[in-house]
């Protein structure tokens, strides 16, 4: 019965806190299937894959996998052997090897051998394509080839339905064909995969099916030749209500769609920063030095800096904002010596989440006079009035001042890091993956910060592995690779081989 | 020649303690748990096998139950700080204050200070002839020839078993090891129980085999001795054994030099931490193999 | 993605009400808790003297006879809770940042040292000079011992809790040697140095006591603990504490504020060492941080990491600590109880509150000075 549905989930509920992520969410997979799921950040799609897999329990719901009825709900559900997902962050532990991550997905009794779990993966690779080392340990791995790494344990376990996560956001072009080929061979073999994305484009491209989630709801199913891409951006952001937000729907679409908010400018204005030969040690394992990097970053443009992940975007931000010393190279820039500085890894760095929300927006001006009696004591009433003023101004939502920042979603957290770093008219603003993790609405709040700034004069970097996002709001795109720029491109320039070729080193 | 043969010997002797406990820290870091409470552990084993001893019941009893007893202490760590999610850091070291406390209350109120039945020496005949070393590895006494068999197991368990990589997979990343259907705070728990049993054994070749009864404070800051040659050692066995025979050495040679010259005692008493504090330092240019959720 | 911390997406048009109101107990709640785990630590005590046959009540009596049987003996609870506030106060702003510094009692003998050795050449000069050169000087010698670790934890990533520990061992190793030698007593065959002459003792307070002046330098530092919360340094501290990462993002230097903070954790135990040779026992002995050992730790910690909570828990323990020693005299039981006592007290704090949730209500229940209402 090969068209009888592999997978059958009915209606799958699930509340977090008071937060209703799912409301009765039925979905269909069936063998040999590519299905997309799409929707923005927050519309529950890693949740039900959660579920599916067994990661998690429901709080209503069941599942009919090959016939076999079970219980989502309470203890009832339990890691899901015929179901693999890759999440976004990785599921591979980093320290241990390929070999060893085989072993502990799939146990082979009491003895761990490591020899004959590394031909399994070297068999699966030949057999699917690309060769990795099973014995290195995963993190000295490039970002896709642990992805293939892990695609490959996933079919090793014997799994049916392979789930793969915003699988592409990481990798570049290279890589997204490659994986785009492992994807179409285990669909020919039989095997099912949802394929979880917000990139309109791609999905129609690789998908058989397509089901849009809003606000954990199925708002559209569609077989793939039917829909177009316009249809799917304005199921996946909905019917605004106006007084809901500032921003309009028609904004929101654009968002969506990934329409350009800025002209290509070709006149030259003052340079804000200049960066040459910049030699510099990486921060983070995985990631590159920098071995000799030059930008300049003009007055009131954006640059957008592409490139694979782990190419020394992470070095290239924290250089600029002045928190690593370089070993060699030069950087010239106007005014103070450190940036406007939005953090990709916005837990870690940017934010205090026990703290509230005035401690956190403090960060900077804590220092300014007017705030202190004799630079020792902090004026209550002064400090209050200002920080509610700013975020106000940058459209937080929140209940009170004092409140924890761990209260407020990771939009709103974003828009009150965005305001803080934006709000003493900064020259230099450096913005690594800004629109990590958001929704379309405060994506576009973010978005319009930036503009802004820019618009104001200020210099803007935005480093960001996604390309359609730099094309939506970046002036012109430089391409990074192994610590150094090889390369620019206009964001009109669709030559996709040429971006292929710079991000992959061959330039 | 002849001191460098008694050096040797010695330096064997005291390493014993220290070996022994530091594969039951190895494993237990290795799964992801600091244990500033190893000195309670050890504390237990060798009060424990003291009172057995002296109580008569027979050496192997008070071997074993010194095991056990440390095994029980490592429980309390355990429900503290896995099961009950209490600050590991914190619970350990309340451990750290009540065990030594605990067991010097035993010692003193019950007035018993018998000394415990000699261990006998076990050589293997032949190569204990050999010169300068054979005496100081073939001929030492039961807790010798047990960290030889359970450091052989220990690194046998991390580099051949399933169960030693589910151990390690835990230290860096237990949500992972959740995933695959195993549960972290089981792992943890079971790490901490074997380290509890090794500390045991080295509290009991403490007690039994060093010093031949107990004294209070016996354990005397061997616990967290441990804890630095477990981080110098790379979180691996022939590094626990290189550190803890470093340890050693330095023990056995201030008894030395003290001998043979006017150095006073207690300022050599230094330096094993002054040690310490180097080999600290020293391990944080080599992170290789820590376990993650200890290095954050 | 956004919230991957918690494994929950969150969508970003509601704010989970819930957690918005992240409170620690009130007041009571904290109250029934320490309610609770006191019967529990008794419990256990009652079944460990049982087992040596020691009679509980007696024990109990013997305890309260010698905490506030009298004047005499309330003094002796002020005299052990002194060290203990003055430690726990000094502690408490690394311990909201996160730093475990246990190395009071090495930095208590650090202290004690430098006093001494002080006290021996001021002879001479009036009371004011030689106690304000041995009280500042022990307080900077605990500060340097405890910035030590401090230094290796920002230089290297060394874990400060076995330098601190291991500090302990060198200081005590350092001092038994001197005290064998250059430092040793003219008058004893003992490890112990000269007394110290009499113009470098601290003012009785209590006429007939031992009962010092010390208590109220402690308390001094209640008022200072409370400024801080308000200040910009105290601000800077709190980022610190919450997430050092941010600390470069706004241009404070972690290195100051890490080596900072544990320093200024070993003001307090240098300072008790002071008091410990010149008020107490006159002299230089290789055991003087014994009396207090890590018990200053416990009241920082049992007092919630606040001022005001710190010194109940002084005043708690200090009793304690000196009904122990009533305990060998009235029920013939030796007073090691005492460290299972601690140490069952600490086991049940740290099982309550693990690490995050200490420093989360610590931060959430202080009053700053732009708090308004009370949520």
């Amino acid at each position: 019965m090969p068209d009888q549905p592999r997978v059958q989930l009915r209606a799958v509920s699930k509340t977090f806190a008071s937060v209703v992520a799912l409301q009765g969410v039925d979905f269909d997979l069936k063998p040999g299937q590519v299905h997309a799921l799409v929707g923005e950040n927050g519309a529950g799609k890693s949740t039900l894959m959660r579920i599916l897999a067994g990661q998690m329990s429901a709080d209503h719901g069941r599942l009919v996998f090959e016939g076999a009825q079970s219980d989502l709900t309470g203890s009832a559900a339990g890691f899901h052997e015929g179901v693999g997902f890759v999440e976004q962050e990785g599921g591979l532990i980093a320290e241990l090897s390929g070999a060893e991550n085989l072993l502990l997905a799939v146990p082979s009794g009491a003895v761990a051998d490591r020899r004959r779990a590394g031909r399994t993966i070297t068999e699966l690779a030949e057999r699917f394509g690309g060769a990795i080392d099973p014995h290195l340990p995963v993190r000295q791995l490039a970002v896709g080839q642990r992805q293939r790494l892990e695609i490959l344990i996933v079919m090793a376990r014997g799994a049916q339905v392979l789930v793969l996560d915003e699988p592409t956001a990481a990798l570049g072009t290279d890589e997204a064909v490659a994986l785009g080929e492992i994807i179409r061979k285990f669909a020919a073999e039989g095997g099912s995969v949802v394929y979880i994305s917000h990139k309109l484009g791609e999905v129609i491209r690789l998908a058989d099916r397509i089901t849009v989630m809003r606000r954990g709801r199925v708002v559209g199913s569609h077989e793939s030749g039917t829909v177009t891409v316009e249809q799917l951006a304005t199921e996946m952001v909905g019917q605004v209500v106006a007084k809901e937000s500032e921003v309009g729907q028609e904004e929101l679409l654009e968002v969506a769609l990934g329409v350009r908010a800025v002209a290509t400018t070709g006149t030259e204005t003052k340079r804000i920063c200049a960066v040459k030969g910049m030699v510099a040690p990486a921060p983070l394992p995985g990631e590159a030095a920098l071995k000799g990097l030059d930008l300049d970053v003009h007055a009131g443009e954006i640059v957008g800096v592409a490139g694979v992940v782990g190419s020394g975007q992470t070095t290239l931000a924290e250089v600029l904002a002045g928190f690593i010393r370089p070993q060699g190279g030069s950087m010239v820039r106007e005014g103070k010596d450190f940036a406007a500085y939005i953090p990709e890894n916005r837990h870690r760095d940017a934010v205090a989440l026990d703290l509230s929300l005035v401690d956190n927006l403090l960060l900077h001006s804590h220092r300014r006079r007017t705030f202190t009696q004799a630079g020792l004591w902090f004026n209550g009433d002064r400090v209050r009035e200002h920080v509610v003023s700013l975020l106000d101004d940058s459209h937080v939502r929140y209940g009170h001042p004092d409140q924890p920042m761990r209260a407020l979603s990771g939009g709103n957290q974003q828009k009150a890091v965005v305001g803080r770093e934006l709000e003493e008219a900064p020259l230099l603003v450096v913005a690594h993956n800004p629109f990590r993790g958001l929704d379309v609405r405060a994506i576009s709040e973010v978005r319009d910060a930036l503009l802004q700034a820019a618009a104001d004069g200020a210099g803007v970097v935005m480093i960001s592995p996604d390309l359609d996002e730099l094309r939506q709001i970046a002036h012109r795109i430089v391409v990074m690779f192994d610590g150094r720029i090889v390369g620019e491109i206009s964001p009109d320039d669709q030559d996709a081989e040429r971006l292929g070729q710079l991000m992959g080193g061959v330039a | 020649m002849e001191t460098f043969e008694a050096v040797m010997n010695s330096s064997v002797r005291l390493m014993i303690p220290l070996l022994l406990a530091a594969l039951g820290e190895l494993i237990s870091e290795r799964a992801g748990v600091m244990n500033i409470g190893l000195e309670g552990y050890m504390t237990a084993g060798a009060f424990t096998a003291f009172a057995v001893a002296v109580g008569g019941w027979g050496l192997a009893p008070a071997i074993l139950l010194a095991a056990v007893a440390a095994s029980l202490v490592a429980g309390v760590m355990a429900i503290g700080a896995v099961w009950l999610r209490g600050n590991a850091i914190l619970v350990g070291f309340a451990l750290f204050v009540m065990l030594p406390g605990l067991a010097n209350f035993l010692y003193v109120q019950q007035n018993n200070q018998g000394a415990t039945p000699k261990l006998h020496l076990i050589s293997i005949p032949g190569l204990d002839d050999i010169p300068l070393i054979g005496r100081a590895l073939f001929a030492q006494n039961v807790f010798y020839w047990m960290a030889i068999v359970l450091c052989v197991v220990v690194y046998l368990l991390f580099s051949r078993t399933q169960a030693g990589l589910t151990v390690t997979a835990t230290g860096h990343e237990p949500e992972t090891v959740r995933k695959r259907g195993r549960s972290p705070r089981m792992v943890q728990t079971m790490a901490l129980l074997a380290c509890g049993a090794l500390a045991g054994l080295g509290g009991a070749s403490l007690s039994l085999g060093a010093v031949g009864s107990y004294q209070p404070n016996i354990v005397d800051g061997r616990g967290l001795i441990v804890i630095a040659i477990v981080i110098l050692g790379r979180w691996s066995v022939p590094g626990a054994v290189a550190g803890a025979f470093l340890i050693a050495l330095l023990d056995a040679l201030k008894l030395r030099v003290t001998q043979g010259s006017d150095i006073p005692v207690q300022l050599l008493g230094a330096l094993p931490w002054v040690v310490v504090i180097l080999m600290l330092v020293a391990s944080t240019r080599m992170h290789s193999h820590a376990p993650r959720t200890l290095t954050q | 993605m956004t919230l991957v911390r918690d494994g929950v997406e969150t969508p970003d048009a509601e704010v989970p009400e819930s957690v918005a109101s992240v409170e620690g107990p009130g007041f009571a709640g904290r109250l029934l808790t320490l309610a609770v785990t006191i019967g529990a630590c008794i419990l256990v005590l009652v079944a460990v003297l049982e087992a040596v046959d020691v009679d509980p009540v007696l024990a109990w009596n013997s305890i309260w006879n010698s905490t506030f049987g009298s004047t005499r003996n309330f003094s002796e609870t002020l005299v052990r809770a002194t060290p203990l506030l003055l430690v726990a106060l000094t502690l408490v702003p690394s311990l909201r940042a996160g730093l475990y510094n246990i190395g009071a009692p090495g930095q208590l003998a650090a202290g004690a040292l430098a006093a001494t050795w002080l006290a021996l050449h001021l002879g001479g000069q009036p009371q004011a000079v030689s106690l304000v050169v041995c009280g500042v000087s022990a307080a900077a010698t605990g500060a340097i011992v405890a910035a030590i670790p401090g230094w290796l934890k920002a230089q290297f990533g060394v874990n400060e809790i076995i330098t601190t520990l291991a500090m302990n061992f060198i200081v005590i190793s350092v001092i038994g040697w001197l005290l064998n030698g250059p430092f040793k007593g003219n008058y004893a065959n003992l490890p112990q140095s000269d007394l110290v002459p009499d113009n470098s003792t601290l003012p009785i307070l209590i006429p007939g006591t031992r009962a010092h002046y010390g208590i109220l330098i402690a308390l001094a530092f209640v008022p200072l603990l409370w400024a801080l919360d308000r200040s910009v340094v105290g601000y800077r501290l709190r980022v610190f504490g919450a997430n050092q990462q941010l600390t470069r993002q706004a241009h404070i230097s972690r290195r100051r504020y890490l080596i900072g903070l544990m320093a200024f954790g070993g003001v307090g135990a240098g300072l008790s060492g002071w008091m410990q040779v010149v008020t107490i026992d006159r002299q230089l002995y290789p055991t003087v941080a014994d009396p207090v050992g890590y018990a200053g730790l416990f009241v920082a910690l049992l007092g919630g990491l606040t001022a005001v909570g710190s010194v109940v828990a002084a005043f708690i323990l200090g009793a304690l600590l000196h009904g122990g020693d009533g305990l060998q005299v009235g029920a013939n039981v030796s007073p090691e109880i005492v460290q299972v006592v601690l140490g069952l007290i600490l086991l049940a704090y740290a099982i309550h509150r693990g690490r995050s949730a200490t420093r989360e209500i610590s931060i959430q229940k202080r009053r700053l000075p732009w708090r308004r209402s009370k949520r």
